[in-house]
């Protein structure tokens, strides 16, 4: 019993050395580091904007000289007839900080009657006609644009792009131009000043027409007439002719990869 | 006379004696604890190449750094991102316009930082990014950002991400690397970040690029670095620096002491033991 107790004893004082020895090892002090480094950035500014402004070109009644009113659509929708005009504004603002292109996507139908030769209901003989010479396009267009880009230290330079066109050739125009102020297609750097503003106008003129055509009164009542009444106008053989006009834009700011 | 009375005085006087060799035995321990742990205090301000009982000074060194500047210094930015960035036909496509660095739908940065650990024990350490995304200066504690990250060591090991995989940085924030480095070796670290082109997304590129001109959005990139010796201060990792002189493993005899303690410490129980069982049969 006596060796039992000396040995639990010497077991016991080496068992407290082991634990000891434990507890001396991790208070031992010990090397620790440490490094931090950040950056910030902000996301570049884009704040491009269209505005287009388009669905009042046409109107369902116009007024004259004065207030009154001298043509009126009989069922709400809107028309165009000699003597009447209106316009559209579409345009685009910002600087962005980066590169972009824009598109112009445009597309419209003109009015017209084909060349040939029709009736002439503007008088009484009913076999009286008259002949067009070339296709006859009653409404004429125009295309103006404002630069910001120009309007440094002094007022928007306003620029006559194309006019007395009709709405195909405002569509090749808008197509294909690559001029300074360049549109569909054109590319700008970072950082450019993309304000620009373009105006459509149009004319149905009033007792005067700038193309080569004559005869334009009596071409401009036979489409009134067809348009009243298609089935009692419309001479057999003549197709081709278009009553209503409409156009549609598309514009797009695209950021350049 | 009986022996009884005679074994009486002997009895009492035993027990003083195994109550004395246990005191001198416990004595004996913490003299040479003591004497180990003041060996290792001593040693770590001592020259490197003093020796006082086989203790070897331990020499610390860690550094971290970029290519730029052999060190970060705290509270000074390093240059991660751009104010400006040209795309693959060298067109330049983003441009800040006050200088300030930026990012935009098809910029992507790289930022290499190494450790180097000058000293001559290995170390322990950890790494880490944090992102932290503002709108109008306000932090926003969950967002929904197109900025992916990767990072990778210069052997190749992904870290965050992969060779063909981004990671969003609302989802790297709790990515951590553990691993070693070894006496007089380096490690560098790439970081890329990626804001993709085609991400998928244009109308929330847009609305971002609306809401900087607006209000003002950025985005913090941070790399935490942690380094602690290692328990074994031999051990490997990383690339060794060149020219780097061999050095003895500082504190390797702490181990070898701790050995020592218990072998020494263990024979002087069992001795002790041995005489007190060797005296008690005479009696």
């Amino acid at each position: 019993m006596k060796k039992n107790k000396f040995l639990k004893i010497a077991c016991a004082m080496f068992a407290l050395c082991l634990i000891t020895t434990c507890v001396i090892g991790t208070t031992l002090a010990k090397y620790t580091t440490g490094g931090n480094a950040a950056d910030s950035a902000r996301i570049a500014k884009w704040g491009v904007t269209l505005d287009i402004e388009g669905d009042d070109m046409f109107h369902n009644e116009y007024t004259g000289t004065g207030s009154n009113v001298t043509v009126k659509s009989s069922d709400e929708l809107k028309l165009v007839a000699p003597g009447t005009s209106g316009s559209a504004t579409f345009s685009i603002s910002g600087t962005p900080e980066v590169a972009v292109q824009i598109d112009i996507v445009f597309n419209g139908v003109d009015i017209v009657l084909p060349a040939g030769t029709y009736a002439d209901y503007t008088t009484e003989d009913p076999d009286d006609t008259f002949t067009l010479n070339d296709a006859y396009y009653p409404v004429k267009f125009k295309l103006e644009q404002t630069n910001a880009a120009y309007a440094v230290g002094g007022d928007p330079v306003v620029m006559t792009v194309i006019e007395n066109a009709t709405l195909a050739q405002i569509k090749a125009f808008l197509s294909d131009y690559e001029g300074n102020d360049g549109y569909s297609g054109t590319q700008y750097a970072p950082n450019t000043n993309l304000g620009s503003s373009f105006t459509l106008s149009w004319e149905w003129a009033y007792g005067e027409y700038a193309g080569a055509v004559t005869n334009e009164d009596k071409a401009d009542t036979y489409l009134a007439n067809l348009m009243a009444d298609e089935a009692t106008f419309a001479e057999t053989g003549k197709t081709g002719y278009v009553l209503e006009t409409e156009y549609s834009i598309s514009i797009t700011v695209t950021q350049i990869d | 006379m009986s022996k009884e009375h005679l074994s009486e005085p002997k009895t009492t006087e035993r027990r003083s004696w195994v109550w004395i060799m246990l005191m001198v035995n416990i004595v004996f321990l913490v003299l040479l604890m003591t004497l180990g742990i003041l060996a290792l205090r001593v040693g770590n301000y001592l020259p490197e190449d003093t020796d006082i009982l086989f203790v070897v000074g331990k020499s610390p060194s860690v550094e971290f750094g970029d290519g730029e500047s052999n060190s970060w210094q705290s509270g000074k930015n390093v240059n991660i991102f751009q104010a400006s960035y040209v795309n693959g036909e060298g067109v330049t496509t983003v441009v800040s316009q006050d200088g300030t660095s930026l990012i935009a739908p098809g910029t992507q940065s790289t930022y290499r930082f190494s450790m180097y650990n000058n000293g001559n024990m290995a170390v322990v350490y950890q790494t880490d990014l944090d992102f932290t995304f503002k709108i109008g200066g306000l932090a926003q504690a969950q967002y929904q950002f197109p900025l992916k990250v990767r990072l990778y060591t210069q052997n190749g090991d992904y870290l965050i991400g992969g060779e063909s995989t981004w990671v969003n940085v609302s989802e790297a924030v709790v990515s951590a690397h553990v691993s070693q480095l070894g006496a007089s070796s380096f490690e560098t670290f790439t970081v890329e970040l990626m804001w993709q082109f085609e991400g998928g997304n244009d109308e929330l590129d847009t609305l971002y690029g609306d809401t900087a001109v607006d209000m003002g959005v950025s985005l913090t990139l941070g790399i935490n670095t942690y380094a602690e010796e290692h328990i074994d201060p031999t051990a490997k990792g990383g690339t060794p620096i060149d020219g780097a002189e061999s050095q003895e493993a500082g504190g390797t005899v702490r181990v070898l002491w701790l050995v020592l303690l218990l072998i020494f410490a263990a024979i002087l129980v069992f001795y002790v033991a041995w005489l007190m069982h060797k005296r008690l049969r005479k009696w």
